[in-house]
């Protein structure tokens, strides 16, 4: 602390002190306050369902709800939030699939109480089949059988189809409740580095992040929740690998003709296997509907310059032509309604076996985006932990990406609460370790899977088409397999 | 011994940095005038064919797909080179790139393993593979662009590097840091021979009046950056007590016997 | 007849013994400077003899008559004919090394991949090729035509994809040279479409055996991972 007197007071007290005593006038410290980065326990990058669902969780539980942790997130959360009387006719066109156990997680963490019901749809059934040979599996709990007793209470729902921005604001929403936590949200980080030994504190492996607006945190644990791109993960020093599938992924909001052959109570989800890519659609709340459609770069480049009723005309065809029309219809620049008119005449389908009838589809939610595989060959570093999309990138195909990040985000708060009940440094290596080795043969397995489900689809012709069928047909005939099958997509619950 | 060949070679390092010159190369002893320093390090054939009845002559660059630093080469002739001459540059790049590649699988190898249980030397792990990982495109570049042939044992290298930087990695960082200096003292000897030839090349040149020309010019002094950088690499690895390694003289005589062994045979194969 | 040219080769062996041996090797795959340009490939007198015998070539065929009447008209004595020990293959030769040196000037590049089809040599110099002496020089000169034309296509491959691509391709030349001696069509559009099939197979082919190195490549680097993360120590 500086310590200022003025000249006349010196003369005055060296009158009257000891010799030894000198005065400095002026004292200055080589570190001022505005360069000692804060110290914080647990900082977050990054502000999607996984970061957020993190903090939730940590400030949730008694035993870690005393330490400090921070969320830094570039957009501001806050303008992005979903509004108590959003329109139910109109919805985002990033919506992911919650499993019974993602969303079994957030009830637990007292988030769930906070989403908005009205725009979350639970599906009962799932139609999957193949494009080329139409051998066709149908998941439902009805027809499937557990392995073991079967257990009465079971559930009848397989999912629960809900807006990205809906279980960030969910998250937000308990996040407030919660309170505790330093939102510094509308700015980026611009560097992490390491520290340097200072006076007080060695920090020469603490990460120091300094902010867009000019703030540094020390951090006893960076957490990367920030995406496929991730910075702090760059930072660690790990390496993604994996491969890109060259496809994009078509996602759009769509209006149906009705509310589903099941019926509002029992909502149907459908995926055909194209060659090119796997088509889905998705139900929402009332006739909507998002879709969700990994092709070719060239072909999602078609989707997206076609008029909304082109597009439609193609979406209703992706489910009920044959791959060569599609083919073709994919090379016409427009004008595919009438196309698709006179095509379907001469195609015969079942139409309670596909999704019903699109009629609309949403102004401005036709996007795409690139498909890719990739795993971080570790999540976790000296006071670094990863993540969500940060630690791995999975193909859509399977509905997973999301529910493996609320399970990260729930594994590291298992692992940060034993670390601070046995009085462990929560950033140390061997803290680290036991969410490593609970995450990540099981994310890669789940990685592996979708992979080799998206290679075996991707096969036109041969004698692995007609393996294919004959496996799927097996396997929608064995109900315990499917059983197994169901219960492990939902989560291992 | 070694302590005083290490400071040799920090210090060249050092002052051939700073020269920036074609000469004089410390490093790259007094070059001695002998016949054997033409020809390549491979062992000739025994029934050498006589040069074809037009040797080479100096000759002006007079075709448009030559080089513009040719084209504006007015002071010199340039010298183009005999086959044998060819036959050298042709292996000994083949080993630099071959070489290279050996060097980031060791160091890929060895950093998973040696950052976990010391994760203070992350940023010089880093650092080092950063520079070969430069000087391994530097290398494939120059093959490709001179058409030489690579060396066909890629996939036995590949899995023999590998293999190499995972074992002595998790023998520990001691052996990791002597597997290092083995490599890179090896790598050192070659890259200084390789210099060591080229610039006697180019004395010859010069007292006939002529030139080795931009390309080969600009060969040396490449070759003269990275043989500097591998023998900073070495000095790391020393400083990083590689010599307290267990058993230090089988490690490291083990691993420049291969080294010298697969140099031989990706110069021929 | 437009002057065609065939290489006989089922696997284009890059280590065959030629009878040339260390010059021919050599200068297959030795450093190719910038600064200056290449000597010559044939020495003087005989270049002079086996211009002037090439021209004969379509009248006579690839025959010692031609290589005579070019040293008449080269104007040297008929004995000359001596310098060429393999007779009517070393005019085959000449051809072949001529066209592969001009194939830089001659290439249209039809989009991406390989630049536009080149011509055969008939039946005749395919017969002379086959002979089992000429066979290691036949293979050699695939070898640097394989060799010219994938570096003419940009080709930067510096690993053992260099040696697999030349050697498909020495295949798929020669098995299109053999080919192209039966083709009727006109303006033998049959071969053409035969190759075309033959590059698409190449490239499937590489695009699958590219996919499976990447997927193996992946698959060991996550084994090793996954047993790290639960605590191995390796």
């Amino acid at each position: 602390m500086p310590i200022r007197l003025s000249p006349g007071t010196s003369r005055l007290l060296s009158s009257r002190l000891p010799f030894w005593v000198t005065i400095r006038l002026y004292r200055r410290f080589a570190s001022t306050s505005v360069n000692t980065p804060e110290v914080y326990d647990v900082v977050c990058v990054g502000g999607g369902p996984a970061g957020l669902s993190l903090l939730s969780g940590l400030k949730a539980s008694s035993v870690t709800s005393s330490l400090k942790v921070a969320l830094i997130e570039g957009q501001d959360l806050l303008k992005n939030r979903l509004l108590k009387d959003a329109s139910l006719e109109s919805f985002s066109n990033r919506c992911s699939s919650l499993t019974p156990a993602s969303v079994k997680n957030l009830q637990e963490i007292g988030a769930w109480r906070h989403v908005n019901t009205a725009r979350v749809q639970p599906y009962q059934e799932m139609q999957v089949w193949d494009g080329v040979t139409d051998a066709r599996i149908s998941f439902d709990w009805g027809t499937a059988r557990s392995i073991g007793p079967r257990n009465p209470a079971q559930p009848t729902t397989i999912a629960y189809m809900i807006e990205n921005v809906n279980t960030t604001s969910m998250l937000l929403s308990r996040l407030e409740e919660l309170g505790g936590v330093d939102m510094m949200t509308g700015t980026k980080v611009s560097s992490i580095e390491l520290g340097t030994d200072g006076e007080k504190m060695d920090l020469s492996s603490w990460p120091i992040l300094t902010l867009s607006n000019g703030k540094t945190l020390a951090a006893r644990l960076v957490v990367g929740a920030d995406g496929a791109n991730s910075p702090v993960r760059t930072f660690a020093g790990i390496e993604a690998r994996g491969f890109d599938y060259n496809r994009h992924g078509v996602v759009a909001s769509l209006k149906l003709d009705g509310p589903g052959w099941g019926g509002p109570e029992h909502k149907i989800a459908y995926q055909r296997f194209l060659p090119t890519g796997p088509i889905a659609m998705l139900p929402l709340p009332g006739n909507m509907a998002t879709l969700v459609w990994s092709t070719t770069p060239e072909r999602a480049a078609v989707l997206k310059s076609l008029s909304q009723a082109d597009f439609v005309a193609m979406v209703n065809a992706g489910f009920r032509l044959s791959t060569t029309d599609l083919e073709y219809l994919h090379t016409l620049s427009s004008a595919q309604v009438d196309e698709f008119a006179w095509r379907e005449k001469h195609t015969p389908v079942n139409e309670q076996a596909i999704p019903m009838r699109v009629v609309d589809v949403q102004a401005g939610t036709v996007a795409s985006f690139p498909l890719r595989m990739r795993h971080a060959n570790t999540y976790t570093g000296e006071r670094v932990a990863l993540v969500g999309d940060a630690a791995h990138t999975i193909h859509p195909l399977a509905g997973q990406g999301l529910n493996q990040g609320q399970g990260d985000a729930a594994a590291l708060v298992r692992t940060i609460s034993h670390a601070v009940q046995t009085g462990q440094d929560i950033g140390s290596t061997l803290a680290l370790e036991s969410y490593n080795s609970e995450r990540y043969a099981e994310n890669n397995a789940m990685l592996g899977v979708c992979d080799k489900l998206h290679r075996l689809y991707s096969v036109e012709s041969g004698p692995i088409v007609g393996l294919r069928s004959l496996g799927l047909r097996a396997v929608d005939a064995m109900g315990p397999l499917k059983g197994f099958f169901m219960s492990r997509a939902a989560g291992g619950s | 011994m070694s302590s005083t060949i290490l400071c040799t070679r920090s210090l060249a390092c050092r002052t051939s940095r700073s020269l920036q010159q074609p000469f004089p190369d410390f490093l790259a002893l007094a070059t001695i005038s002998r016949h054997s320093r033409l020809q390549s390090t491979t062992s000739q054939p025994p029934h050498t064919p006589s040069p074809p009845p037009n040797a080479p002559k100096p000759i002006q660059p007079t075709s448009h797909k030559l080089s513009q630093d040719a084209l504006s080469q007015t002071t010199k002739p340039i010298r183009p080179l005999t086959p044998d001459q060819r036959a050298f540059l042709s292996s000994a790049l083949r080993v630099n790139q071959t070489g290279e590649l050996a060097a980031i699988l060791i160091y890929a190898a060895q950093n998973p393993v040696i950052v976990r249980s010391h994760p203070h030397l992350r940023p010089l792990m880093k650092h080092m593979y950063d520079q070969e990982a430069g000087h391994y495109k530097f290398f494939n570049e120059i093959i490709s662009k001179h058409r030489i042939r690579p060396t066909a044992m890629t996939p036995i290298w590949t899995a023999a590097a590998s293999l190499l930087g995972w074992s002595t990695a998790v023998l520990g960082r001691e052996a990791a840091m002597a597997c290092t200096e083995a490599v890179e003292t090896e790598i050192g000897t070659h890259y200084n021979e390789q210099v060591r030839v080229l610039l006697d090349w180019s004395r010859k040149c010069e007292e006939r009046g002529e030139s080795l020309g931009p390309e080969l010019d600009g060969l040396v002094g490449e070759l003269r950056r990275i043989r500097d950088e591998e023998l900073e690499h070495l000095d790391h690895a020393v400083e990083n007590d590689a010599k307290m390694a267990r058993p230090y003289e089988l490690l490291t005589e083990v691993i420049r016997g291969g080294c010298r062994g697969a140099i031989w045979v990706s110069e021929r194969v | 007849m437009a002057p065609v040219r065939l290489s006989n080769s089922l696997l284009g062996t890059f280590r065959a013994a030629s009878i040339r041996p260390a010059n021919a090797w050599r200068q297959k795959c030795l450093y190719h400077s910038y600064d200056y340009t290449e000597s010559p490939p044939f020495p003087p007198a005989e270049s002079a003899i086996l211009s002037s015998a090439y021209n004969h070539v379509p009248s006579h065929g690839f025959t010692i008559d031609a290589l005579k009447l070019g040293t008449r008209d080269a104007g040297y004595l008929d004995v000359s004919t001596n310098l060429f020990p393999r007779g009517a293959f070393d005019l085959v030769s000449y051809h072949l090394v001529t066209q592969r040196l001009a194939l830089k000037d001659n290439v249209q590049f039809p989009g991406d991949g390989e630049q536009g089809k080149r011509m055969g040599v008939g039946a005749k110099a395919l017969a002379i090729m086959a002979q089992p002496t000429y066979i290691p020089a036949s293979l050699v000169e695939l070898a640097k035509l394989a060799d010219e034309i994938w570096f003419l296509a940009g080709d930067q491959s510096v690993d053992s994809s260099w040696y697999t691509k030349r050697a498909s391709l020495s295949t798929i030349y020669s098995a299109t040279e053999v080919f192209m001696t039966q083709d009727k069509s006109a303006n033998f559009t049959e071969t053409e479409q035969f190759l075309d099939s033959r590059l698409e197979d190449l490239m499937k082919i590489g695009r699958f055996m590219g996919a499976l190195g990447e997927w193996g490549n992946y698959t060991g680097h996550s084994t090793i991972n996954v047993l790290r993360s639960k605590g191995m120590r390796i």
